[in-house]
């Protein structure tokens, strides 16, 4: 438990405490300049350079939230942006006065520096938090879209905006707000009205002292901030859940992740953190315009992300380093013989947009993939000490082998089931026997009508608990869609759902899964680019207590959670065999271990019900034996209530207690498998009328 | 994970390219050495060389160019050869100060010539202020420039006085008094003189009838002349850029709208002749100079210009040009290239002979000048009033 | 009455202009799934090489044309541009695409911005061949077909509306331009194949149709209506500048998007839906000053989002069901 908490500690409040430090050491150093604010040997060019490029990272690594991790295509950060740029230049040029009373007189007693510096503070947080409200008035509308369509819906958001802010008088319309402007003009005033006033010193005095309103301690501690928070929402349930959404958005709700929650709190914290960076631009530049914040910036930023590699921190960050350089380097730079130095100029725009066409020619992908540069670590660890016959295990370097994901059977590898889920069937069958509930799912005439084409009509179904029950029927009979219904991935246009006594129509699927029910897919639907181990994680999610701040604070609580969480997924994937591929892709799975990791997934959400679509599709009649098998255990351990879509009537017929058979989404039949199989309506069905006559 | 593999290609790849770059730009700052002469003077031009107004950079670029070469061929200025370092702002207010202290730090300018546009004229003042290094606007009208600090000056007239005199001439001269506003609400320039025309015109009996605006990117104006029209006004004011002047007039002209147009020096081009063709006969503006004018000044410069580039002048080149002599005048008269004395000397300016008349520099940095206004006739300008400031 | 008719047909004329630029990001964004951003450009070279091929018809030094040869110079202007635009959009397509048909599909789309600055960027500078200069940042002037600016006296009398035979010339050029579309697409063997790939790219494939020739059509095609477009543009407003491109391109894409993006009479629509929508907001007025007329690009892009969350498919679109 200490080390958690130490551990927590050199994660969490441990970084914050850097950061408190660092600026502390500021404070002490106090001078009209201060070391941490300007880097001597660097230029004023230097300076506004690498103050871009801080910005820039915290734009890109912000958007990659939103974009790379969510996998929602705003193309609209350059409004939050604008946003926070001008909340902050109105509260730091505007109102002023009354804040540099408070801080200067007030009960602080700040230096003027300090107190400069704590306006440009307040502005930068008003600007992010105006900036997530606007994010959270656009996201909750406009995330429902998919792909392209949410993309020009935000670019709309953001040249809305824009045409906004031109037309408004209050915010300078074409011409913009200068901070340095507005100081003047407030300082021109004093000196009219009151110039002996010791507040216009100050601020004169400040204005002839410092180059910029901002430096470099607070540009990068803002961008180390905003890697830092990614950072820790990728590696965490909320990260998990955000991957899953961008893989595939009703697979996660079908294992318990609201996508639209999801969504929506990656586009807030996303904008809020633009909005930051906002009022760090506007302090920087000390100047807002409109033009700035045109659809052309909002591509910069997405550039950045994509050429950098979705998803990826590390590639964000190179990439904004690069795209913010390279025009500069071509501002120097003098291409031999190509063209004169005069008409460099002209050319250097060229330059940068072959460097864009040319860059995501070679690296489709981006510089980083999704990967990050621990990612490259690892793989730099598995080159080296990854040979044949050579044993590491429990060596010295055993532990450094676990992080980079080799095979020690050190650490992870020992997974065991959440407590109270393996119960065995006894106890659950004296229970059922009993009979003291009702029927777990009750489903009664329920209709699901696309245009003229009714899917399924008039479906109706009970099942008791502990039942294992075949949904049977030729193709295209409606049982996948029955599914759905029941899923919630469908709204039933008529009818009545009950599961365990309460209505569960037109409740959202992942309403439906965190009230007991789990499915797989008939084309299985893993998280193919994320790990086996992750797939299983993400299901455990609505069983996570530790939330997104605490996952961001790196809480000791976050840490036993992760590791508790980690154990249950490996005991699930021990059950199914799949322990020793843990680390592995989902993808690159085979197709039966996809299946059973399908299973493992579902398995995870810890479901009373479970709805299995078409599990031995594919299989060798080897596999299908296993599995008949598989689905027998996995009922008995964890008291499970089954419904199996299937074409393989051995398979229906082998496990089956009752059968359910549709056509033309009409229930045709219903009973034990002896009565099925005699049933004149489902051999009609099943081979055709001529085949009852014969 | 083999992208690994091959980012650390590219990375390598992009080393080696780094370093092909350091070479050629070792090679290039040699070149004065080569001159064999006492080092260059080098004067930066700030110009929005790409993007939405690269019309006004390239232009304004020219003239200071020439300005340069001339200036040259007489022995340069104070016996040095002058060099222009131009730095490109992509006409964004946001990209100015990294190509001010660009211009600053890396090339060692003496004085920044530009920005065109106000806003980023706005952006790049407190670079300069700081690095005390004059900035001589050419052509940025709007009053809150040069209110940023002791070394920004501009050697045009202000919103103000354009505004005044656009008012004045229709009001008095043409005797119109009900007149239609359009403006280009997303170019301060067209915003300022909008403010100074709706105030200044009722004080002088006049009425304006109707407001309209469009956008910079705009192309169809139509709709808003169709409500121009209906308020049937005597004159339109069009406070904008010669790049939208043409395809506005025209179309008034397609609905009908027979009255003048009267705009501010954003009209002075070729284009505005050459696209708006017989559409914008009959309209009025006021201008810097008149290219017309039989002052040897004047004819000198056309001649030049037309040579070397092979196109008329617009008012973006000539305000440049005499931007940059007004500068090397005053290196000139402070024998030294010292950013304090040489601000000193700027702010001496007086009568300065220049294209677009002569120059003085006020106490608020502000260039006192006469502005002219042109009327067109037969494809060509002419002066029909000359204002003195 | 005639206020509302005057903006009727400013609305189409604009509404026309949106229309064929949108077709080509309709289409391809039907084949492709992608946004191919350098289309506006490309509807910028069509409106130039128009005005060039005007320029070589008719040297300044020569003297007044008749309306026929001018009507004539427009006619081989759009010709050129045509093949130009066509070819300029098959190399994009070859160079900057086709390489990244199998990534992400966001890569192909900054290599479609890079392609898009890159023009834009070259288009700024200024071009010598042969003594004649190209592009440049000054607005070029594209020769006008003479009488074509001046108000058609029957609509003046009768309608009271102030109609140019220009209006007319462009209204019935997208008018035959489109149904020229429509019956290709719908009747030739290319135009199903192109169907054919739009609604399933895989099955497409596996019926033998030629993925990569249909795709390059696509962008032929796509580009040859840009073309079209900025040369009626260029003819309609008589000039044209190195970024025109970029606002309408951007205006078309969201009446593709309206008319249900991927679907090629919902572009048409759109298109036209768009500019009324601009032009009418446009006219209200409120004390004779037109109140929301400042406002009408951030009403044209409301009205978008609207549309989109009310019928994300767009208003023509066909809703595409995941399956599950």
């Amino acid at each position: 438990m200490l080390r958690t908490y130490f551990k927590s500690f050199i994660h969490g409040a441990g970084f914050l405490l850097v950061l408190a430090v660092l600026a502390l050491a500021g404070w002490v150093l106090d001078s009209a300049t201060p070391v941490v604010h300007f880097i001597p040997v660097l230029s004023s060019y230097g300076h506004e350079i690498l103050l871009d490029i801080g910005i820039a990272i915290t734009l890109a690594v912000s958007l990659n939230l939103i974009l790379g991790i969510a996998g929602q295509f705003s193309l609209g950060h350059a409004g939050f942006l604008a946003a926070g740029a001008y909340t902050s230049v109105l509260i730091a040029g505007l109102w002023f006065e009354p804040q540099l009373r408070f801080w200067m007189y007030g009960p602080c007693h700040l230096s003027a520096n300090w107190a400069f510096q704590m306006i440009m503070l307040t502005g930068m947080v008003g600007g992010g938090l105006v900036a997530a409200v606007l994010g959270l008035l656009v996201g909750l509308p406009t995330l429902r879209l998919r792909g392209d369509y949410l993309a020009i819906a935000t670019l709309g958001f953001g040249e809305i905006l824009a045409v906004l802010i031109t037309n408004t008088e209050f915010l300078g319309r074409s011409t913009g707000l200068s901070l340095t402007g507005m100081r003047g003009e407030w300082i021109s005033a004093q000196i009219d009205a009151n110039p002996d006033s010791p507040l216009l010193k100050v601020v004169q005095d400040y204005g002839e002292n410092n180059n910029y309103y901002v430096g470099v301690f607070w540009v990068f501690a803002v961008a180390v901030l905003t890697i830092y928070i990614v950072h820790n929402i990728k590696y965490a349930t909320s990260g998990r859940a955000l991957l899953a959404v961008r893989e595939d958005g009703i697979a996660s709700e079908s294992v318990g992740v609201s996508t639209t929650r999801y969504k929506v709190t990656a586009f807030v914290i996303g904008a809020a953190l633009a909005g930051v960076a906002g009022g760090l631009f506007s302090h920087h530049k000390s100047l807002v315009n409109p033009s700035s914040f045109r659809f052309m910036r909002s591509i910069e930023i997405v550039a950045m992300v994509i050429l950098g590699g979705q998803g990826s921190i590390t590639g964000a960050v190179l990439a904004a380093i690069i795209l913010t350089l390279v025009p500069e380097v071509l501002r120097s730079w003098v291409p031999p013989s190509i063209v004169d130095a005069n008409t460099m100029e002209k050319w250097r725009m060229v330059f940068y947009s072959l460097f864009i066409i040319l860059s995501m020619l070679f690296m489709p992908r981006g510089l980083f993939g999704r990967y990050e540069i621990s990612d490259l670590f690892k793989w730099f660890v598995r080159l080296i000490l990854r040979r044949p016959g050579v044993d590491f295990y429990g060596g010295s370097l055993g532990p450094l082998m676990v992080w980079a994901g080799l095979p020690t059977g050190l650490g992870n590898a020992r997974g065991e089931l959440p407590p109270g889920v393996a119960t065995l069937i006894t106890e659950k069958e004296a229970e059922w026997e009993a009979g003291t509930d009702g029927p777990l799912l009750q489903v009664s005439h329920v209709c699901m009508q696309f245009g003229g084409l009714r899917a399924v009509d008039d479906f109706n179904l009970e099942l008791r608990h502990g039942e294992l029950v075949g949904l049977i029927g030729p193709n295209g009979a409606g049982k996948t869609t029955a599914f759905n219904v029941l899923t919630g991935v469908y709204r039933p246009t008529a009818g009545e759902i009950r599961f365990a006594g309460r209505s569960i129509a037109g409740r959202r699927p992942h309403v439906i899964s965190n009230r007991g029910i789990a499915r797989t897919f008939q084309n299985i639907r893993v998280f193919g680019n994320l790990s086996v181990l992750d797939n299983v994680q993400i299901a455990q999610h609505a069983h996570h207590r530790q939330g997104i701040i605490s996952a961001v604070m790196r809480t000791p609580w976050f840490f036993a959670e992760e590791k508790q969480s980690r154990r249950h997924a490996l005991g699930y994937l021990d059950l199914f065999g799949l322990a020793h591929l843990a680390n592995e892709q989902a993808g690159s799975l085979s197709y039966g271990d996809q299946r059973r990791l399908e299973i493992a997934r579902a398995l995870a959400t810890r479901p009373k019900l479970f709805l299995l679509d078409e599990p031995a599709a594919g299989m060798n009649p080897t596999e299908k034996r296993e599995l008949m098998e598989m689905i027998r255990t996995i009922r008995a351990r964890f008291g499970l209530t089954i419904l199996i879509i299937e074409h393989d009537m051995k398979v229906i017929m082998g496990i089956c207690q009752r059968i359910v058979v549709l056509d033309y989404g009409k229930t045709i039949a219903a009973g034990t498998p002896d009565e099925i199989r005699k049933n004149p309506a489902v051999i009609e069905a099943y081979l055709g009328a001529s085949a009852k006559q014969e | 994970m083999w992208e690994f593999g091959r980012t650390l290609k590219m990375a390598a790849a992009a080393v080696i390219l780094a370093g092909a770059w350091m070479i050629p730009a070792a090679s290039a700052d040699d070149k004065s050495i080569v001159l064999g002469k006492a080092d260059p003077i080098v004067v930066g031009s700030l110009q929005s060389m790409t993007g939405g107004t690269s019309t006004f950079g390239q232009s304004s670029d020219k003239g200071i160019r020439l300005a340069a070469e001339e200036r040259d061929k007489k022995g340069g200025v104070l016996g040095r050869a002058v060099e222009i370092s131009t730095a490109d702002t992509e006409s964004s207010a946001d990209k100015t100060p990294l190509a001010v202290l660009k211009l600053i730090e890396q090339d060692h300018v003496v004085a920044v010539l530009g920005e065109v546009a106000s806003a980023r004229s706005i952006a790049a003042a407190p670079s300069c202020q700081k690095a005390r290094i004059p900035m001589l606007s050419p052509a940025s009208t709007n009053p809150k420039v040069t209110k940023l600090g002791s070394y920004i000056f501009r050697s045009c007239f202000v919103d103000d006085f354009q505004g005044v005199a656009i008012a004045k001439f229709t009001a008095n001269d043409l005797k119109l008094k009900r007149a239609a506003l359009l403006t280009d609400i997303r170019n301060d320039y067209s915003t300022g003189l909008t403010k100074v025309l709706e105030g200044e015109f009722p004080k002088l009996g006049g009425e304006i009838v109707a407001r309209e605006s469009y956008q910079q990117d705009d192309t169809s104006f139509k709709t808003q002349l169709t409500n121009i029209k209906n308020a049937k006004p005597d004159i339109v004011f069009l406070p904008g850029y010669y790049t939208e002047i043409a395809l506005i007039v025209k179309q008034a002209r397609e609905l009908g709208i027979t009255c003048p147009f009267i705009g501010g020096d954003g009209w002075d081009s070729d284009v505005t002749l050459k696209n708006g063709g017989a559409a914008v006969e009959g309209c009025y503006f006021t201008n810097h100079y008149y290219s017309g004018d039989p002052d040897p000044t004047v004819q000198a410069f056309v001649k030049r210009f037309k040579e070397k580039y092979k196109e008329e002048p617009d008012a973006m080149a000539v305000l440049a040009y005499d931007a940059a002599n007004i500068l090397f005048d005053a290196i000139d008269r402070a024998k030294t290239t010292d950013g304090p004395k040489l601000r000193e000397a700027l702010a001496e300016t007086k009568d300065f002979p220049g294209v677009t008349g002569k120059i003085t520099i006020g106490k608020d940095r502000n260039a006192v000048k006469p502005a002219v206004v042109l009327e067109i006739k037969n494809g060509k300008y002419n002066m029909v009033k000359r204002i003195e400031p | 009455m005639s206020y509302f008719l005057q903006n009727l047909i400013i609305a189409l004329n604009d509404g026309s202009s949106y229309a064929l630029i949108a077709l080509g990001y309709t289409m391809v964004y039907g084949v492709l799934r992608l946004i191919n951003f350098a289309h506006g450009d490309v509807f910028m070279i069509g409106a130039f090489v128009g005005a060039y091929v005007a320029r070589y018809l008719n040297p300044p030094t020569v003297g007044n044309p008749s309306p026929e040869q001018l009507i004539w110079h427009a006619v081989i202007g759009i010709v050129v541009a045509m093949m130009v635009c066509g070819a300029v959009g098959y190399v994009i397509e070859r160079v900057a695409y086709r390489p990244l048909r199998r990534s992400p599909k966001l890569s192909a789309l900054i290599t479609a911005i890079g392609v898009s600055l890159l023009i834009e960027y070259l288009a700024q500078m200024k071009w010598t061949f042969a003594g004649q200069s190209f592009f440049g940042p000054d607005p070029m002037p594209y020769q006008p077909i003479a009488g074509s600016g001046e108000s058609i006296a029957w609509f003046q009398n009768v309608l009271g509306i102030s109609v140019v035979p220009k209006d007319l010339i462009v209204l019935a050029t997208t008018f035959v331009t489109l149904v020229c579309l429509f019956v290709m697409v719908k009747y030739t063997k290319m135009g199903k194949a192109m169907r054919a790939v739009s609604q399933n790219y895989d099955a497409a494939k596996l019926m033998g149709i030629n993925i990569d020739n249909v795709i390059s059509f696509t962008f032929v095609l796509g580009s040859m209506l840009a073309a079209i477009g900025g040369c009626l543009w260029g003819l309609n407003r008589n000039q044209c500048t190195p970024l025109m491109g970029l606002i309408p391109g951007l205006k078309a894409f969201v009446a593709a998007v309206i008319g249900g993006i991927g679907n090629i009479p919902g572009a048409a629509a759109g298109g036209l839906a768009l500019g009324l929508i601009e032009t009418y907001v446009s006219s209200i007025q409120y004390h004779h000053s037109a109140i929301l007329s400042p406002y009408k690009d951030a009403i044209a892009f409301l009205i978008l989002i609207l549309v989109l969350l009310l019928r994300p498919e767009g208003i023509f679109g066909k809703a595409v069901a995941e399956k599950v």
